[in-house]
Order: structure tokens, then C-alpha cells, then sequence
């Protein structure tokens, strides 16, 4: 690997972006220092801003989109289930009043919007069940799924990319990069599914599908294994999807840091190399790493979507996908809903705080 | 999918009918109860289906679960008869227009005595309110129903109806007046209070989250305390209910109803811990023509030798390794009691005969073993539409055999999409398309012969399965008369002359019927049937709780 | 077209890139010639093993495997070129207007692109795909609608550049009408850039193509890399005996080379003409 083929993390970020586009950082902003995954910084209220329009924004998306589709939410019920001939006419018009899909259009939308308001997401068509409720219980499974995904690929991640940057240009560097790069082109639904059937079905490593031992009646720690273990999987490969980006950006940062002059001090003082390493090099080149970790949200939902769908994870990954697959209007939208208002949520979060950490906004 | 309203589910919500054969398992219907206090029985939960009261539940297995807390008038066993159930008695006057039925001393969940007002009651409950059409069995208007006594009622009928015994009195879920008398809207009420029924379950627990529900029996039920003491229902991803078994965390698996192959089968055929049954035409894939397009389409001549094309025997055997059966060209399965042979014109698999009807009827080739052209010169080329539930390799397989006679096909998707599905089919919007059946609305291929009203009358009350275009008054004329009779043997006549006439239209093609099988852990419980004809208004699935309350396949505990 | 291939002389890991992405290419072009089979030709019985005569087996329908593989390659390939096209064209058009005619037009496109760049877009596309319905245009317009933001954004910070390096304001003071500007100017200096960029691009159109495949959403009687998984993940046979290795991981396989290829030449691009590397090394 020639020198100047070393890939320039923003190059990296594209790649490990794979399938999350929202965060790729700007490539080439002539003002951004290199090896930061540049954000703009702009003004808070900019940002703040940016977010309402982007909340605007999905809150219309995910009421037209639905209303653009050819046939309605009707015609799926009609053709469900029922094997008596109730499907007349009038039921249905009945059945579209009962929904309110016949008022004019912009009433809907202001029915909408207030119902939002009011916290209140509708009736799933199809359970027949309050959707807040049912959302409220899948959020705890995904949240549960991506924070010890986040925590393995923090764990995976950090110290290698300490360590191949330390390193950078020896053999464990090549070797660990060369990994990675080759790792993150694997698309995540790919090594999942590969890792369901091996791992689950062949060698049955580990329980398929759901979140915790149905009816069990374990209390203390045996719960809390239980949940660990039906975890275990998913959370890996989750884990190790995102640990790729980090592993990258670290190791950059820390390659960046590798020159500076207070490494020359630390070592002409005679500190410790291990040290050096973690204390001095690998804290201060820890703050790109820590936005990645905030931006990396939008992925590992993204991640939750395959994953929950391939190993039956009882979050609203697999909820949204399995209300698509019953065309349960109100159910696909208030899923669509919680899952794009947490990323931008949380985006504007990261972005808020990232302008405290970052020396050069926080004046 | 843990939480698997997936594909199956929309299968099995729309399952229709079966006729019951047994394979395997100990046949035994004598079995003593279980001095330890009767057996649980942990099976497949299909995800979310709404609470389990008659106006929220969702679907096929929805109805199943609501079913444990809320009984019917009556209920089939494994002969398919209608037993009193609720009632201890039901008759039925001469001219068929008046149905009397004497109640037992049963109560409420909540104490309260069951009585006729409540089944008075429940009917205008549901004719007078709006539901989601997922209701089996809705009762219709017209019908008059009143307490004759503190336990006795009466239906007067318009006109004699030979599904009411089956399609009302073994499908309507009777619901205490004394707590829906103040619901107006049953379908935004998620509490407690609509759980009371009379059933022989209650529900202890519902977890949407870790898909899982509880039922236990009650122990002062008025058939006897039930004999599955416990039911437990666990999500299973949606293609590893027979893995799921296997690995000990079901008691009993379906296979998928699309049918399965003799490799996912056989460690159940080979160990003796597992019994099977089986029904030999659970499912439909007919293949649907649209009429209302002309052309070819519309020429009976084309169609009957587009069947003669298709090598079902193949299909059978090469996605089923032969469990399935190749379909009637009168819809019903030979398993159907209503089943005709005689003068229903059938199409085996024949090239040479297809090639040459097709070019006696004008559609030559174009050049040697080119693709074929109507007289008027245009190609014979159409779209088949394939929704979601229907296999891929299906489709390839017509794909191949129509264009080895020169009929070219261009198949259409329609995956994770039953909205266009049903709404191309409504709007006559397509050329071919191949469905499942049961098909929305419509029961199973083996359930009560009125299904072909949906198919082929000219005026079916929903145009969902309606054979697009088809018209024959002689058709709409027996199907209406069949309905009237409560004379079997003429019904059979008259539903014999329906086969033999579609046949010969042949406006829908059965490809083929597949097998359900539902593999089950003999020691923990092993009466499972196949409902004939289906339960409540014909459900094919094999969770006709009458085996758990009695632990017997026929008649009643005494 | 020089500089390429003397690029390509110089790294190893451009080389590498460009010899796994024309490997697929020439798998997609020569497919009728590579591939034994039809790929929708019932060649064999259900579900055969590998053999001389299937080189992985056949599947659900007694279709040969490796046809299939052979053939989907060019559902990838037109993803990747229509799908980066589309974003090319909205990206530039966008990223040119806003960087040469800057003021309010600049502010209103960088916030559009700010907005856009904030959206989930996987959710987003299996929203729109599952409910204005799935088909592999569709799938690649939409990847198109979304996609373009990061390109106008690269267009848009090089074309101020060029115009602070004075070049482009002194062609325009010398009589140059707006496109000769571009196309004498701006082009060629953006052309490495883009080129980097629209190599990232491909890859992550042809991995949301078979992620939405995958999940089912786009048209199954396509032949696809994605859509073959999900076929293979949603029959219940892959899980007896070993079809899986032979039915759903060369997909996978293939599709991970495709883009790992795709990714090696974008890595190997970006730090060379990346104009900011001169200033940093």
C-alpha cells in the first residue's frame, strides 16, 4: 500500500456509509481541517432551523406518500381474512368513515397534525391495537439492540484504531486495516444473514428470534442473561458494522496526532509508551470519534431495520417492516414517524453538543 | 418474525376450509384425562392479532383466540357436524324459515347467567354497528331473532339459508348484553371488560412485546373442566414454526400452507415423538383470466388449451414433491363432499394436443417455434400478475410451460403489495393473474360449496375473487338455488351442475391444491384433527379448539 | 483517460479496485456468452447440489444458480450507472447553480442540501417503495432523489474554489459565456472529484438496491443479487442441508466484491485528486 493510497477518512466515511447517507461528512469544504468527519459549523439556531424544516418536512412526507398510492388502506382490509361475504359497498364506505378517509384532504391533514399533536398516533388497522402503545413497547427493544451495539463497536473499534494508528504502516496497522476496509463493504444484511443460519440454525449457538425466553419465569440475574443471550447475535454484528467507521476514523485522528509536539515532550520526558499511547495521543484524538459515535445513529437504525428483520428482534425495525407488509397505513406511518424523528432528533443533539466540545466552535 | 404478521399470517387469516385425514399420531379418541391435572399446550402465536375479543380480533388466527373466550351456539368436531354447543338443542322448522334454539346453564366470566336475551342481544349488536370486515360470520340484517323464553331462542329467516346452521350459529360469538349494551364503539375499547365471555378459556396474558399470550381453562366451565388446562402462544420467526418444534419450543407446527416439501417433513415422519395430520387441499392457486380484455383472453378455446399447457403433475411434484394435488376445473377438491367427477371436463397436461387447439382456433405462429400471433396479428403476449404469497418458482415454471406452445407471459410481481394486488383485480386491471385460495373472503377449496358464489356468480357480493368478466345466468341461476336448499342431495346436484358448466367455461384454472400438514409432540397433546369443511364459517387451520375442551377428536365429554 | 492509467500503474489498490470492478463488468456485458443457462430456464430438478453440470445447483424452481449469478450482475450494473447518472445529473446542476451564481440561490440549495442530508434514508426508501409500490426503476429513482445532496455539495465547494482562484472570473471578464466557462473551466478541474464521488456513489446505490431487495421491496421477477437473497432467506428449505452455501452466500459474495471494488477505487481516487492533499501533505 503506497503511502499517499492511505485512505483519507473522509473517503472512509463514504464507504462505511454505505447504506446511511445522511451523515456522509463533506468531502472536500476548503475550510474544514482534514481529518475531522467535517460538520458545517454553523449558528445553533441554523441548526435548530434546519431541524424544523426537516421535521416539517417527514411530518408531510408521511402524510402524502400514503394518500399517493394507488388503491387505500380499505382495499387491504376488504381482501383479509374475512371469509364470509361482508365485502359489500356499504361496508366499505361505512369502514372509510369509521377512518375518516373520506373527509377532503387538508381536513386529514389538520386531523393529523393535531392528533400529533396530542400525542396521539391512531388505531392500527390491522391489530386493532392503540399504535402508541405499540410502539412504546418495540422502542425499548431497538434502543436495547442499538446501545450494546454501539457498546461492542465502541469496544471493538476504539482500541484497534488506538492501536493501528500507534502502529500506523506496521504490520498489525495493514493487517487491521485491510480488515476493516474489506469488513465495511460487506453489506450488513449479507454477513447477518449468513451469521443467522450458520450460527442460529446449523450450530444452533444461539435461540432464534425474539428478545427473551417466552414464559420463562426467571427473575434477577438469570433475566438479565436471558435478554443477554437473545441479544448476543444481533448486537455482535450490529457492533462490528459500526466498530468499522470508528475503527477508521480513530486511527486517523490518531495518525494525526502522531507528529505533534507534545508526544516529542512526553517521550523526551520518558513516559511510558503505553502511556503515551492511550493518555496523550489516543484521548486527544478521541473527540472526531465521539461525533462519529452520535452521527452513527442514523446507521444503526438503519442496521436495526436488516437485523431485526433477519434475527426476529421485537423492535421497530421489524415492526415497521411488518406493518409494509399488511399495508397498516397508520401503523407504517407512526413507525416511519418515531424512527426519522429520533435520527434527526438525535442529529441535532449531536450537532448541539459537538459545537460545545469542538474547541474551535465552543467560543 | 417475532412479530409475524407476514405473509403467512395473511394465509392463514384467509384460510378457509379442510377435510380431515389423519396421518400418524396416536388415534385415540378415548383418552383418559390426565390425572395431573390435563396438559399445556405451547403453539406458534402469529404476532400481534389484536385483543382477542370478537370486534378487535384480526384474522384467521384471531378469530381462533377469541374463540377460547367467547363460545357460539354450536361447534364442529372431526366429523364436521355441527354439535350443540352453547345450545343444548337447535331444530329447525319444515319450511326451513325458523331455527329454535334451547341455550345450557352457562354463565359469564363475570357470574352472570347466559341467557336468551344476550343472544338476541348480540345479534342487532352486530348488524347494527360497523366492523372491520375481519369478522368471520357477520350476521346480516333481515333476520329476526327473539327471546322465547329465559334460554330459548328464535331465528325467522327470510328465506331458508343452507349456511346459517354453520356460516351464524356456528360462527357468531355471543356477547354479554349487560357490559356491550353501553359500548357504542367496540373497536376503540381495549379493556378487560371485553374479554368476558363464555368460553372456556380466560386470558391471563398478553404480551405484545415478547409475542406471547396465555389462556387458562376454566375450571367451572359448563362442558366440564376443558382438558387442556393451558394454552400458551409464543412468536416463532415465520419460516421456523417446524424448527421451532424441533427445538422444543412449540408443541405443534404447521408447515408453511404453500406447501412444503418431503425434506422439511421428514425428521417428523421419522420420529416416533411426533405425530402429523394432514389435509390434502388446503390451499388453491387458481389461475385467474381476465375476460373483460377480449382477444384471446376472452376466447375459451385459448384458455382451454393454456390448461392443457400447464404440466401440474410437474408443478406438484417439482415444488411439492407430490404434496399437493392437481386442481378440478370445477374448483372444488376431490376432498370436497360437494365434489363432482362426472361431466366435469378435466385438462391434463398435453403439448401437442395445446399446440394444435391453439392453431385450429387461429393462433398460428409466427415462423417454426416462434412466438404465436392472433388473427389479427398480434402477439400472444400477457402479463401474470403474482402477489406476494404465491411462489416465484410457480409463476417460472407457467412461464415455461405456456412458452413452449408459443404463448408468451411477462410476469408481474406483486410483492408485499396485497393492496394492488386486490385492487388490479377489482379494477379488471390485469391479464393473468394466480392467486391463493382461500383467497380473501372466500373459504378454503374444501369449505361450503356457496364459495363459488364469489367466483363465478355475476353479481358476487365482492369482486375480489370474482372471475373477472365471467358471466352465465344458468350459473348465477344454480348458485342462488343451492343456497335455498337444505336438501343435501339436491344441493349436491345442483353444485355438481355449477363444476360441470365452469368447467367448460373455464374462466379460472385450479392449478393445483397443496396439503397442509400440522406436526405435533404426541405425549404432551395428540388429538389435533382437520376441521371438515372448517370451524366457525370455515377456518382451515387445525386450532378448532373443540379436541382442547373435550381431549377427544368427536362428540362431547358426557 | 491517461492519468487513469498511469494512476492505475502507480497503486496497487486502484489497480485492485479496477481489476474487481471490471471482472464484474465483463461478467454483466458477456453474461449471455458466460453463463450456461438461461437464467430463468428450468435447467435441472429442484434444488441440486453443485455439479459440473450446475456449478451451484440449482434453486427452488430448478433454475441454475450460477446463470442467475451471472445474469444479476447486470441488474447491479445498471443500477450502478443509472443510479450514479441520475445523482451526477441532479448534483451538478444543483451544486453548479448554487456555486456560480451564489447570494440567495447558493443559500437556498445548501440549505435544501442541509435538510435533504438530514434524512434517514433507508426508512425513507422503504416508506416511498413500500407505498408507491416497488420496481427496480422506482427503486432506482428514488436512490437518485436522494442521493444527489453530497455530490451538489463537492460541485458546489469546488466551483468557489475555482472562483476564488480567479480563472473562472477572468474567462467570464474576457467575453466566455456561462458555458463555455463550464465547460472549459469547470469540467475538467471538477472531473477527478466527481469521478471519486460518483465511484462512492455507485457503491452505495448498488448496496441500497439489494438492502431494498433484500427486504423485499423491488420487483423479485428481475433477476438480482438482492432479490435472489431474499428468495433464498424466505424459503424454508435453506435452512436443511447445505443449500445455503451454494443458494444465498454467492450472492452475497458477489455483491460484497462488487462493491468492495468499487470502494478500493474510490479510496484510491479520493486522496490523489483530492486538491486539499497538496495543501496538507
Amino acid at each position: 500500500m503506497s503511502r499517499d493510497a492511505d485512505p483519507a477518512p473522509t473517503g472512509a466515511g463514504v464507504t462505511a456509509d454505505v447504506l446511511v447517507l445522511t451523515e456522509v461528512p463533506a468531502a472536500a469544504e476548503p475550510d474544514d481541517v482534514p481529518a475531522l468527519p467535517a460538520r458545517r459549523r454553523r449558528h445553533w439556531w441554523a441548526l435548530v432551523a434546519g431541524y424544523v424544516a426537516t421535521v416539517f418536512i417527514l411530518l408531510t412526507f408521511n402524510f402524502a406518500i400514503p394518500r399517493l398510492m394507488p388503491g387505500d388502506p380499505i382495499d387491504a382490509l376488504m381482501a383479509f381474512g374475512s371469509p364470509t361475504y361482508v365485502q359489500d359497498d356499504e361496508t366499505r364506505a361505512a369502514l372509510a368513515e369509521y377512518y375518516k378517509l373520506d373527509k377532503p384532504l387538508v381536513t386529514q391533514y389538520f386531523g393529523y397534525l393535531s392528533g400529533l399533536a396530542r400525542g396521539d398516533l391512531g388505531v392500527s388497522i390491522f391489530n386493532n391495537t392503540p399504535i402508541r402503545g405499540d410502539l412504546g413497547g418495540k422502542i425499548g427493544w431497538s434502543f436495547l439492540l442499538i446501545v450494546t451495539a454501539t457498546g461492542i463497536s465502541v469496544l471493538i473499534g476504539i482500541p484497534l484504531g488506538v492501536h493501528s494508528g500507534w502502529k500506523r504502516g506496521k504490520r498489525t496497522d495493514r493487517g487491521l486495516l485491510a480488515f476493516f476496509l474489506a469488513y465495511q463493504n460487506l453489506p450488513i444484511f449479507v454477513i447477518g444473514a449468513a451469521a443467522f443460519v450458520l450460527l442460529t440454525f446449523k450450530l444452533g449457538l444461539f435461540p432464534y428470534g425474539g428478545g427473551s425466553t417466552p414464559f420463562n419465569d426467571y427473575t434477577g440475574l438469570d433475566k438479565v442473561l436471558d435478554v443477554a443471550r437473545h441479544l448476543a447475535l444481533p448486537a455482535t454484528m450490529m457492533g462490528l458494522d459500526a466498530a468499522t467507521y470508528q475503527y477508521l476514523v480513530m486511527r486517523s485522528s490518531m495518525v494525526g496526532e502522531l507528529g505533534s509536539d507534545y508526544l516529542l515532550v512526553g517521550r523526551a520526558k520518558g513516559l511510558r509508551e503505553r502511556r503515551l499511547k492511550y493518555r496523550y495521543a489516543g484521548r486527544n484524538a478521541l473527540l472526531p470519534v465521539v461525533s462519529v459515535i452520535g452521527l452513527q445513529f442514523s446507521l444503526a437504525i438503519t442496521s436495526a431495520i436488516f437485523i431485526e428483520r433477519i434475527f426476529s428482534y421485537p423492535g421497530l425495525g421489524n415492526y415497521m417492516f411488518q406493518s409494509v407488509a399488511v399495508r397498516d397505513y397508520p401503523a407504517i406511518q407512526g413507525a416511519f414517524l418515531v424512527l426519522t424523528l429520533t435520527v434527526v432528533t438525535v442529529n441535532l443533539v449531536v450537532d448541539l453538543l459537538y459545537r460545545r466540545l469542538d474547541p474551535r466552535t465552543a467560543a | 418474525m417475532n412479530h409475524p404478521i407476514g405473509r403467512r399470517t395473511f394465509l392463514k387469516g384467509m384460510a378457509g376450509a379442510a377435510g380431515a385425514v389423519m396421518l400418524g399420531g396416536a388415534c385415540n379418541p378415548g383418552r383418559p384425562p390426565n390425572p395431573e391435572g390435563g396438559p399445556t399446550v405451547r403453539v406458534k402465536s402469529w404476532g400481534d392479532l389484536g385483543y382477542p375479543s370478537p370486534f378487535t380480533y384480526v384474522a384467521g388466527p384471531g378469530y381462533w383466540r377469541m374463540s377460547l373466550l367467547f363460545d357460539t351456539l354450536t361447534w364442529p368436531d372431526s366429523t364436521g357436524q355441527q354439535l350443540p354447543w352453547l345450545a343444548s338443542a337447535y331444530r329447525r322448522s319444515e319450511d326451513g324459515l325458523v331455527w329454535s334454539v334451547d341455550l345450557r346453564e352457562a354463565r359469564w366470566a363475570d357470574g352472570r347467567p347466559v341467557t336468551a336475551d344476550d343472544v338476541a342481544f348480540t345479534y342487532d349488536y352486530y348488524t347494527s354497528h360497523v366492523f372491520t370486515p375481519l369478522l368471520t360470520g357477520v350476521p346480516r340484517p333481515g333476520v329476526d331473532v327473539r327471546a322465547t323464553g329465559e334460554r330459548s331462542v328464535e331465528f325467522r329467516l327470510p328465506q331458508p339459508e343452507a349456511t346459517f346452521l354453520q356460516q351464524t350459529l356456528g360462527t357468531m360469538p355471543i356477547v354479554p348484553r349487560h357490559i356491550f349494551a353501553d359500548i357504542t364503539d367496540p373497536m376503540t375499547v381495549f379493556d378487560e371488560r371485553t374479554f368476558i365471555g363464555c368460553g372456556a378459556y380466560r386470558l391471563e396474558s398478553k404480551n405484545v412485546n415478547a409475542d406471547t399470550e396465555a389462556y387458562v381453562a376454566k375450571s367451572d366451565y359448563y362442558l366440564g373442566r376443558p382438558f387442556v388446562r393451558r394454552i400458551e402462544m409464543v412468536g416463532v420467526p415465520e419460516d421456523d414454526e417446524l424448527a421451532a418444534l424441533r427445538a422444543g419450543v412449540l408443541d405443534g407446527a404447521s408447515a408453511p400452507e404453500e406447501g412444503v416439501r418431503n425434506e422439511a417433513l421428514a425428521p417428523f415422519r421419522d420420529d416416533p415423538e411426533y405425530g402429523m395430520v394432514s389435509n390434502p387441499s388446503g390451499f388453491g392457486f387458481p389461475l385467474f383470466f381476465n375476460l373483460t380484455k377480449g382477444g384471446a383472453l376472452a376466447d375459451v378455446r385459448f384458455r382451454r388449451a393454456c390448461l392443457h399447457a400447464l404440466d401440474r403433475d410437474e408443478m406438484v411434484h417439482r415444488l411439492l414433491t407430490g404434496n399437493g394435488a392437481v386442481g378440478s376445473a370445477g374448483w372444488l377438491p376431490p376432498t370436497n363432499r360437494f365434489y363432482t367427477a362426472e361431466g366435469v371436463r378435466q385438462y391434463p397436461f398435453d403439448r401437442p394436443l395445446a399446440e394444435r387447439m391453439l392453431d385450429d382456433a387461429g393462433y398460428r405462429r409466427t415462423g417454426t417455434g416462434g412466438p404465436r400471433v392472433d388473427r389479427d396479428g398480434r402477439p400472444l403476449r400477457f402479463t401474470l400478475n403474482l402477489p406476494d404469497l404465491v411462489p416465484i418458482a410457480l409463476a417460472e415454471l407457467v412461464v415455461a410451460n405456456l412458452g413452449a406452445v408459443g404463448v408468451q407471459i411477462d410476469v408481474r410481481l406483486e410483492r408485499v403489495d396485497l393492496v394492488r394486488v386486490y385492487g388490479s383485480k377489482l379494477a379488471a386491471n390485469y391479464d393473468m393473474v394466480v392467486q391463493s385460495y382461500p383467497g380473501p373472503a372466500g373459504i378454503g377449496p374444501d369449505g361450503d360449496p356457496d364459495q363459488l358464489r364469489g367466483v363465478y356468480h355475476s353479481d358476487p357480493p365482492s369482486q375480489t375473487h370474482k372471475a373477472t368478466g365471467y358471466s352465465n345466468p344458468e350459473v348465477d341461476r344454480l348458485i342462488d338455488a343451492q343456497l335455498r336448499t337444505y336438501d343435501e342431495e339436491e344441493r349436491k346436484r345442483l353444485v355438481g351442475r355449477i363444476q360441470q358448466i365452469v368447467s367448460e367455461d373455464l374462466p379460472v384454472a385450479m392449478l393445483y391444491y397443496t396439503t397442509f400438514y400440522y406436526a405435533f409432540r404426541k405425549k404432551v397433546f395428540d388429538q389435533w384433527y382437520y376441521t371438515p369443511g372448517g370451524f366457525a364459517s370455515g377456518l382451515s387451520d387445525v386450532y378448532n379448539k373443540h379436541p382442547y375442551i373435550t381431549g377427544r377428536k368427536e362428540g362431547l365429554p358426557t | 483517460m491517461k492519468r487513469l492509467v498511469s494512476a492505475v500503474r502507480r497503486s496497487p489498490l486502484l489497480a485492485t479496485g479496477v481489476g474487481m470492478v471490471a471482472l464484474v463488468v465483463a461478467f454483466g456485458v458477456f453474461a449471455p456468452w458466460i453463463a450456461p443457462y438461461e437464467p430463468k430456464e428450468i435447467s435441472g430438478e429442484v434444488f441440486e447440489s453443485p455439479s459440473w453440470s450446475h456449478l451451484l445447483g440449482t434453486n427452488d424452481s430448478g433454475a441454475d444458480v450460477f446463470s442467475r449469478l451471472v445474469w444479476g450482475t447486470r441488474t447491479t450494473l445498471v443500477v450502478a450507472v443509472s443510479a450514479s447518472a441520475l445523482v451526477l445529473a441532479i448534483g451538478i446542476a444543483f451544486g453548479l447553480t448554487a456555486g456560480l451564481r451564489g447570494g440567495l440561490v447558493d443559500m437556498a440549495v445548501m440549505r435544501l442540501v442541509d435538510v435533504m442530508l438530514g434524512l434517514p434514508v433507508l426508512p425513507l426508501l422503504i416508506f416511498v417503495g413500500a407505498m408507491i409500490g416497488s420496481s427496480l426503476p422506482t427503486s432506482i429513482l428514488m436512490i437518485g432523489l436522494f442521493l444527489w445532496p453530497q455530490t451538489a455539495r463537492i460541485v458546489r465547494s469546488q466551483t468557489l474554489s475555482l472562483r476564488t482562484r480567479g480563472f473562472v472570473g477572468i474567462a467570464r471578464g474576457l467575453g466566455g459565456g456561462p458555458f463555455y466557462v463550464i465547460r472549459r473551466h469547470l469540467v475538467p478541474a471538477l472531473g477527478p472529484v466527481i469521478a471519486a464521488n460518483l465511484v462512492f456513489v455507485a457503491g452505495v446505490a448498488v448496496a441500497i438496491e439489494a438492502g431494498l431487495s433484500f427486504l423485499g421491496l423491488t420487483d423479485p421477477a428481475a433477476v438480482s443479487w438482492g432479490a435472489e437473497m431474499e428468495r433464498a432467506m424466505s424459503n424454508s428449505n435453506i435452512r436443511f442441508g447445505s443449500l445455503w452455501l451454494w443458494w444465498l452466500m454467492p450472492f452475497g459474495l458477489a455483491l460484497t466484491f462488487a462493491i468492495f471494488g468499487l470502494s478500493l477505487i474510490g479510496v484510491a481516487l479520493e486522496p490523489r485528486f483530492n486538491p486539499r492533499e497538496g495543501r496538507a501533505r
